[in-house]
């Protein structure tokens, strides 16, 4: 497998747009988010999509100072040809207005986080499509073709903690915790260690993190339930 | 099997009535194997093993199936059983037991905010509560009766080293048939089961890089040393 790979289906790399956006999903990369002001793009506010690499986003519970961003922009339909041969742009589908939404990572940047609002969020991605969009963005940076597959590995392990912080936060704002709270709460939980290894660490092996799931959703019954 | 009757013995000259004829060998007939030259009749035994060892596995291959399809059926009543529970119940006891959303989501095909809205009390079609109670009940089967004490870790662990196939693709792709197969059957190894899966694997997922713990601790990609290729 050498060469840039084609989704079967472009809806299979969108995990929720518009409405369906959850706010209290951590912010990682492959969000879309709107009005964003980046000083070297025109100085127009306009939707990025966050690019940093989804183990750089946070320093411990908080988001990083700064953010590697690239504009959304409106494009054409994603034929083959864009997949096989526009290398500048990575194909995301409907976002807002714009019907056939592109990535331009020829025009990635690095934006101030206080420059984000979570509330803007349009679109999020699938796991697969922050994969393809990793192996787009490395093969416009490098022209090497990395499999989708060895990202998923590499990064696997921060995918699950994105999910497992969405699911914290969800289930204790519905049973009554401190909004403000509860990312800080899951990150200590999260970076306890536990049988000689962190929580965090346990994501990396397929095999321990429906363990790490169920030891979770214990103690959010267990802290959280009235 | 044609049996060759050996020809009465030759009299010239005189008819003899037939109780006179001597009978050296009374009712005595020749199989094709006695014809047969010692070489020959190794090779039709030879034969005849391989038309009863095929049989033998088309007969195994035919109750396998069989067997799955009377699993497929239990499960299917045990599903419409297990919707008295009502969505939010069934969703929590997945959850419980380690699902992802994700994957639950993929399994009933629908997508994670729809999974959202039915943990918080949003209804779900008939249709989609169905899918969700077969999936339950599938996971019922394989804790209770298949004796997999983490169901959710056995579906993700990927089924070879060489592919991040897991039977939780398989699942979301349709294929319980082969999932409960594979556990019925007693000859269908993992790759077997990919085989069947996803014929070319092995080339389609083959890759030139690995990935690898770095000096700061991280997980990063390089090319594959030239040993592991």
């Amino acid at each position: 497998m050498a060469e840039l790979e084609i989704p079967s289906d472009i809806e299979a790399l969108c995990l929720a747009r518009g409405d369906e956006v959850n706010p209290h999903r951590p912010l990682f990369t492959g969000d879309v988010i709107d009005g964003v002001t980046v000083e070297v793009l025109d100085e127009v506010a306009q939707p990025v999509v966050i690019v940093s690499h989804p183990c750089s986003m946070r320093a411990g519970a908080e988001l990083a100072p700064l953010l590697h961003v690239a504009p959304v922009v409106t494009y054409h339909a994603p034929s083959t040809a864009v997949w096989q041969k526009h290398f500048k742009v990575m194909p995301i589908g409907a976002v807002a207005n714009m019907q056939h939404a592109v990535v331009k990572l020829d025009r990635m940047t690095l934006v101030s986080a206080g420059a984000i609002d979570p509330g803007r969020r349009l679109y999020y991605s699938t796991r697969h499509g922050i994969n393809l969009l990793r192996q787009r963005m490395v093969h416009h940076l490098t022209r090497v073709a990395i499999p989708t597959q060895t990202f998923d590995e590499e990064a696997g392990g921060a995918h699950e903690e994105a999910d497992l912080m969405e699911d914290w936060i969800d289930s204790a704002i519905d049973l009554g915790a401190d909004a403000a709270e509860v990312g800080t709460a899951f990150h200590d939980w999260i970076m306890t260690v536990e049988g000689g290894r962190t929580r965090q660490a346990k994501l990396l092996d397929s095999q321990a993190v429906p363990g790490v799931r169920r030891a979770m959703r214990a103690e959010i019954r267990g802290r959280y339930s009235p | 099997m044609t049996i060759i009757t050996r020809p009465a013995p030759s009299l010239s000259g005189r008819t003899i009535p037939l109780d006179e004829i001597p009978r050296l060998e009374p009712d005595r007939t020749l199989t094709i194997d006695e014809r047969l030259t010692p070489v020959e009749r190794s090779a039709s035994l030879v034969n005849r093993s391989w038309v009863l060892r095929s049989d033998s596995n088309n007969l195994h291959a035919e109750i396998i199936d069989g067997h799955t399809e009377l699993v497929v059926e239990q499960l299917e009543a045990n599903a419409q059983e297990r919707a008295k529970a009502g969505t939010t119940a069934l969703l929590a006891e997945l959850a419980d037991q380690g699902f992802a959303w994700v994957d639950i989501a993929r399994l009933v095909g629908v997508s994670v905010p729809a999974i959202r809205k039915w943990r918080t009390g949003g209804a779900a079609s008939s249709e989609k509560l169905l899918e969700l109670t077969r999936v339950v009940a599938l996971v019922d089967w394989l804790r209770d009766d298949k004796l997999i004490a983490d169901v959710a870790s056995w579906l993700e662990v990927p089924l070879s080293p060489s592919a991040p196939l897991t039977r939780m693709d398989l699942l979301q792709r349709g294929k319980h048939d082969l999932v409960i197969r594979s556990l019925v059957g007693d000859g269908l190894t993992p790759a077997a089961v990919l085989d069947e899966f996803e014929p070319g694997w092995r080339e389609s997922y083959s890759s030139d890089f690995e990935v690898f713990t770095a000096g700061d601790g991280q997980r990063s990609i390089r090319p594959k040393q030239a040993e592991h290729r």
